[in-house]
């Protein structure tokens, strides 16, 4: 009996020895929040490895002239933090959980390799940010849909702070037939708003058939006026993923319609509103789909009274797995192409953010189905297109690029 | 290249050969079962001293070539033989050797023959079936045996015990009854095949998996890694788990009720009885119940006072759990048109809450998933049916399945039990109710025959047919556009027993043929036609042994497998998934290396085994969904990955008082896409780097102390103990980025005391789980439960 006791006490003694081995691993649980070390002047998103085992990156960059940048330990992996629906300002990253529905709004800070969490606060107010655009510095405008899609909704951010105030828009009503609200571009031109947006059925059925600009005044949000035109649809495109919009060195308004889903019929077309107006410009109507022979599907102004315009080259396929992007530059006011930038090899069907503008350039980031994949710099003054800073690697998707600084 | 066409068209060959010839055979030899019977031979059956059949033991006439192996049922069969006088050899592993004269005259003699054990059986601890466990380890294959018997006092479902295996990894999402991801060797999700007794466990319902089956259920769990016999029948890119029921043919009750911590509660019973007439019953049934409602540690939640985010302990709130099951059949055993005839039907049911997304950060509160299915099964066995030694099993079933997964709510959750509204479902972008209904006809018949003790053959058909009906119910009422698929898997196998079976080979090849269905598929242009579409793709392997000693022996085997597509990745769904005709199944090289060893030393046992793995998996099935507006994905083959790794288990007993097992798995997966989608010269950033996010070196212990008769005759009392250690995994790609997320080292310790009383009749467990009360992730951000706490109830007669 006592030799089996003894045994017994070994074998207490093993399971203790082993036991103390859980004990090894603590978990440091915190949630840090800090004033954030500053931005880098750039940032770049991008998606690495091959499906499913994908994740997303972003990384810092002071220039996008020249040299090559790499994930390989370098950047930050962002999966579930934030997505490439964010707005970037003055160093800062302001994201409304746009597609991570973790109810959010945050700001972050990135500098060498690290998102840093500046301030967070719940945000649930609208269930689906679309758009955004800045009053001034401190004051960021998000315009999205309740949970029903049926109510427009706008949130006043002050950026300091992240202090909320909430509203909704009076938009007019949902057409009968068609089961919810779309929020798409939001400008603010000569304190108004300007939101382009669209009343959509339950997919695949075809939307409302009008482009819709609805003007507000700010800070009352009153509705001053809602245009509709019936030879597109689909003004805008939601400007936390793509710039759609553009207003040029008159203060004159220019959106964008891509149709995409929202009608198998329509083409692409440009319409325009004058500065000081709140009427599309009548004698102003620019078919993309001719002009291009391709849809257009993002408008980025250039600042001279030209925009850069994101257009399908290539026969799309209905995935975006393929290269079929080019790029032009137009001209706005005359509704013309000043050139089609054929320097550059087509994107892949990234419907994102791959433009940002700095001063008198334009960096577009291209992937590339042949070659090395660059940021290319276009000159705007020159009207040349350079290869600059080389994204080294590989990888599957380039998500977008900013300007933080 | 597939191609799809509005046509009626024909099947290929094969699937003519298969009907004309096949389907036939099988009919013709079960109507004439009784016929062509040897009036010369031994027959007879081998059981241990507990009175169980033992299957695999090698029965010899001394001095001849002439032999055979016993049956699952412990019987055998040597036809053939002059009359005269003649010494009988019986042998096994772990059970000492049998020799008996007989003589043998003008008639067949019948013999019963008893092995007895190495060892004493263990009271509450039957090791009976070591032998045939240990059998299968010395087999060619590369194949974890697990004697699930020993763990039938654990309130455990199969797969808590098959994670503690070698080159096994399960992750769980949550608690009992949660999601599950099953990995083998590095390949996992459907690579992976799951049978009972030979048979796709689908059959018994989409409601019956791994992580709802009780321990008692099974008897012994074999997890084939890589290279499957023929005899099981499927196309299993990375291998195969079988669970084997208790084959006894003594009537036998094991029932057993568990219940602890978070409500949960556990009831099983397994039997079966024969009546004087002969009729046979048996029955399999459990019912599980949980709350789930275990503690989630530092969960960020909003403090409105503090106006600041701050971490907080909360008790998930939405993840009940309940499932039930009942299988029977009644029938006849060793009658003279057959061996085995039953006729069963079975019944399960599944409902369970859904808390949370892919991570913890998605809660859900109302999401809810409910299945139910129904089946008829039929199963008919008959040995020596034509000719001696020739073998016939035959299987068929139908089987009813349906699941609804409710998606209606609006509301987003967070851990407070708060919500606000959303403007999508919480899992879908739509609210929907997703009914899944997916009738099912499968046979499977299966012909063994042996010709000596040298050479043996195995030829295995399978005919696996399966609608697929998936509609939204807040839309529709049915599924107007349903795919059909047709599976026949045809293998054919030969095995060789050389130098006095020293050296084992078995050569196989396998037939897989399909024939997809569905009336309407959605091109990339967005045009509808009807598909229709035959593909026959041909795997072979083959399994080696060679014992160096008696008790040491290298293996090897390898396996070109596939997993061939279903209809919903070819053809769509006709809605938001457009058709790939250009889908090639997924395949893979599969290789394995081993070796074992077995010493017994006076009260010492010990056997070690090792081995290592290499997999070249290519065209990976995956639903590419795209960065943009795109409003569908299209199944494409996406990626390829190259496992390399190796693993090795001690397992050393000292009498029946004490049992160690430790082991170890190392398994390296690299990315082995060289160039991504639309990438066509630039290396893939992630080419040859490891595959993130799944564990690649882990490793059990296990140990248990236990004594007969300590506290009176017939009883046993028994302390176990395991852990199980998980390396640190990251979460993303480890050579990218900096201050990557990782899941941590983990230690899982459990803790068992067992009291048996009657020779196990009686038997109560009390269990601590998870004793050190370590925060568990098989997932990154998705807690499983810590410390708790279970008793066991388990009434045994045999």
């Amino acid at each position: 009996m006592n030799t089996l006791l003894t045994k017994w006490s070994r074998a207490a003694a093993l399971v203790m020895g082993m036991a103390t081995l859980g004990a090894c691993v603590k978990y440091d649980d915190k949630i840090s929040i800090g004033p954030g070390n500053g931005s880098e002047n750039f940032a770049i998103w991008i998606q690495l490895g091959s499906w499913p085992n994908t994740a997303q990156y972003v990384v810092g960059a002071e220039s996008l002239l020249k040299g090559a940048v790499s994930l390989k330990g370098n950047g930050v992996e962002v999966t579930g933090k934030a997505d490439y629906g964010v707005v970037g300002r003055n160093g800062f990253y302001y994201y409304p959980s746009t597609s991570s529905n973790n109810s959010k709004l945050s700001k972050f800070s990135l500098k060498d390799n690290q998102l840093s969490t500046v301030k967070q606060v719940p945000f649930t107010y609208q269930s689906s940010v679309s758009s955004y655009c800045w009053i001034n510095d401190t004051t960021l405008v998000f315009v999205g849909t309740d949970g029903t899609r049926t109510k427009m909704l706008c949130s006043v951010v002050n950026t300091n702070d992240l202090s909320v105030k909430n509203a909704e828009l009076p938009v007019n009503p949902i057409p009968a037939g068609y089961a919810s609200l779309a929020a798409r571009s939001l400008d603010y031109v000569d304190g108004k708003l300007f939101l382009t947006m669209a009343y959509t059925a339950t997919w695949p059925d075809p939307a409302y058939p009008k482009a819709i600009v609805a003007i507000f005044d700010y800070p009352s949000l009153t509705l001053v006026k809602q245009l509709e035109d019936n030879r597109s649809v689909g003004a805008g495109i939601s400007n936390m993923w793509m710039s759609a919009t553009a207003v040029d060195n008159k203060g004159d308004y220019y959106a964008l319609s891509y149709p995409g889903w929202l009608s198998a019929t329509m083409p692409s077309v440009l319409y325009k509103i004058k500065k000081g107006t709140t009427e599309f410009d009548a004698s102003y109507f620019v078919n993309l789909d001719q002009l291009l022979g391709g849809s257009g599907v993002a408008l980025y102004g250039l600042g001279n009274g030209r925009a850069l315009v994101k257009y399908k080259a290539a026969f799309d396929d209905g995935t975006d797995a393929n290269h079929i992007m080019g790029y032009a530059v137009l001209d706005l006011a005359k509704g013309t192409v000043v050139r089609k930038l054929t320097e550059l090899p087509l994107d892949k069907g990234e419907m994102l953010q791959t433009v940002s503008l700095d001063g008198n350039n334009a960096y577009i980031m291209v992937n590339s189905q042949t070659g090395k994949d660059y940021i290319w710099v276009y000159d705007i003054e020159r009207d040349a297109i350079t290869p600059g800073l080389e994204i080294a690697g590989g990888y599957d998707y380039l998500l977008r690029v900013d300007k933080l600084k | 290249m597939a191609d799809l066409c509005p046509s009626n068209k024909e099947p290929p060959s094969m699937f003519k050969l298969i009907r004309l010839l096949i389907i036939p055979i099988v009919c013709c030899c079960v109507s004439t079962g009784v016929l062509g019977q040897s009036t010369s031979a031994i027959t007879g059956q081998v059981r241990s001293a507990a009175g169980q059949p033992l299957t695999d033991a090698a029965v010899t006439i001394q001095g001849t070539n002439t032999g055979a192996y016993t049956k699952k049922d412990g019987r055998f069969r040597i036809g053939g033989i002059k009359p005269g006088q003649y010494t009988l050899v019986v042998s096994m592993l772990g059970f000492f050797r049998h020799e008996q004269s007989i003589e043998l005259g003008s008639s067949d003699l019948t013999v019963e023959v008893v092995l007895n054990e190495e060892t004493q059986t263990r009271e509450g601890v039957t090791v009976t079936a070591k032998g045939q466990s240990r059998q299968l380890k010395e087999s060619g294959f590369a194949v974890n045996a697990i004697d699930t018997r020993r763990f039938a006092n654990s309130s455990s479902d199969i797969n808590t015990i098959l994670n503690r295996t070698t080159g096994v990894k399960v992750r769980e999402s949550g608690g009992v009854g949660s999601d599950f991801h099953f990995s083998v060797n590095g390949l996992s999700g459907k690579a992976i095949r799951y049978f009972i007794d030979g048979i796709p466990m689908e059959v018994m319902g989409s409601s019956m998996t791994l992580n709802n089956v009780p321990v008692n259920l099974a008897e012994r769990v074999e997890i084939y890694k890589g290279v499957l016999p023929v005899s099981l029948g499927a196309d299993a890119l990375g291998g195969a788990v079988n669970l084997v029921t208790n084959q006894n043919i003594k009537n036998y009750l094991d029932a057993s009720y568990s219940f602890g911590s978070f409500n949960t509660h556990r009831a099983a019973v397994t039997g079966q009885v024969t009546g004087k007439s002969g009729i046979v019953g048996r029955v399999s049934a459990f019912l599980n119940y949980s709350d789930n409602d275990y503690k989630m540690k530092a969960m960020e939640l909003y403090n409105e006072d503090k106006g600041e985010y701050e971490l907080r302990d909360v008790r998930r709130f939405h993840d009940q759990y309940r499932s039930a099951m009942v299988q029977g059949e009644v029938g006849v055993a060793n009658k003279k048109w057959a061996d085995v005839f039953f006729v069963g039907a079975g019944f399960s049911n599944t409902d369970r809450e859904i808390q949370t997304g892919s991570n913890q950060d998605r809660v859900y509160g109302a999401a809810l998933q409910n299945g139910e299915a129904f089946n008829a099964t039929l199963r008919y066995k008959k040995n020596n049916i034509f000719i001696d030694g020739l073998d016939l099993n035959v299987f068929a079933s139908h089987t009813r399945d349906k699941y609804v997964v409710t998606d209606t709510t609006g509301y987003r959750y967070f851990w407070d039990g708060s919500r606000v509204p959303l403007n999508q479902a919480e899992m879908s972008q739509i609210k929907v109710l997703t009914n899944v209904s997916r009738p099912r006809n499968y046979a499977r018949a299966n012909f063994s025959y042996t010709l000596n003790a040298q050479h043996s053959f195995n030829l295995n058909y399978t005919f696996d047919e399966m609608s697929n009906k998936t509609y939204n119910g807040l839309v529709t009422d049915s599924d107007d556009n349903p795919g059909k698929i047709g599976k026949h898997i045809l293998g054919l196998g030969y095995q060789q027993n050389l130098l006095n079976a020293r050296w084992t080979n078995t050569f196989f090849g396998k037939f897989y043929g399909m024939q997809l269905r569905q009336d309407e598929i959605l091109q990339s242009n967005g045009e509808y036609v009807s598909g229709n579409d035959s593909k026959s793709y041909y795997g072979y392997g083959v399994a080696s042994r060679f014992k160096i000693l008696p008790d040491f022996g290298v293996k090897a085997s390898y396996e070109k497998a596939y997993r061939i597509p279903e209809v919903g990745e070819m053809f769509g769904n006709g809605y938001d998934q457009i058709a790939n005709p250009l889908l090639k199944p997924e395949s893979s090289n599969n290789v394995n290396l081993g070796a074992y060893y077995g010493k017994q030393h006076g009260d010492h046992r010990f056997f070690a085994e090792g081995g290592w793995f290499f997999r070249d998996a290519a065209d990976f099935i995956y639903a590419k969904t795209y960065q943009s507006n795109s409003q569908v994905i299209r199944y494409e083959n996406t990626s390829k990955v190259k496992v390399t790794g190796a693993e090795a288990e001690l397992q050393y007993d000292f009498r029946e008082l004490f049992h160690f097992t430790v082991n170890a798995t190392y398994q390296n997966a690299i990315n082995n896409t060289k160039r991504g989608a639309g990438k066509d010269e630039t290396e893939e950033a992630s080419y040859r780097n490891k595959i993130p996010n799944q564990p690649w070196l882990f490793g059990n212990a296990l140990a248990s102390l236990g004594k007969n008769n300590l506290l009176g005759k017939g009883t046993r009392i028994q302390l176990n103990w395991d852990m199980q250690y998980v390396h640190q995994f990251f979460l993303t790609w480890e050579d990218f980025a900096v201050n990557k997320d990782y899941v941590p080292d983990q230690y899982i310790q459990n803790l068992g005391l067992t009291y048996s009383m009657q020779n196990g009749k009686y038997n109560i467990t009390a269990e601590c789980r998870n004793f050190t009360d370590q925060r568990a992730y098989d997932n990154f951000r998705l807690q499983k439960p810590g410390r708790s706490f279970f008793v066991k109830l388990r009434y045994f007669i045999h």
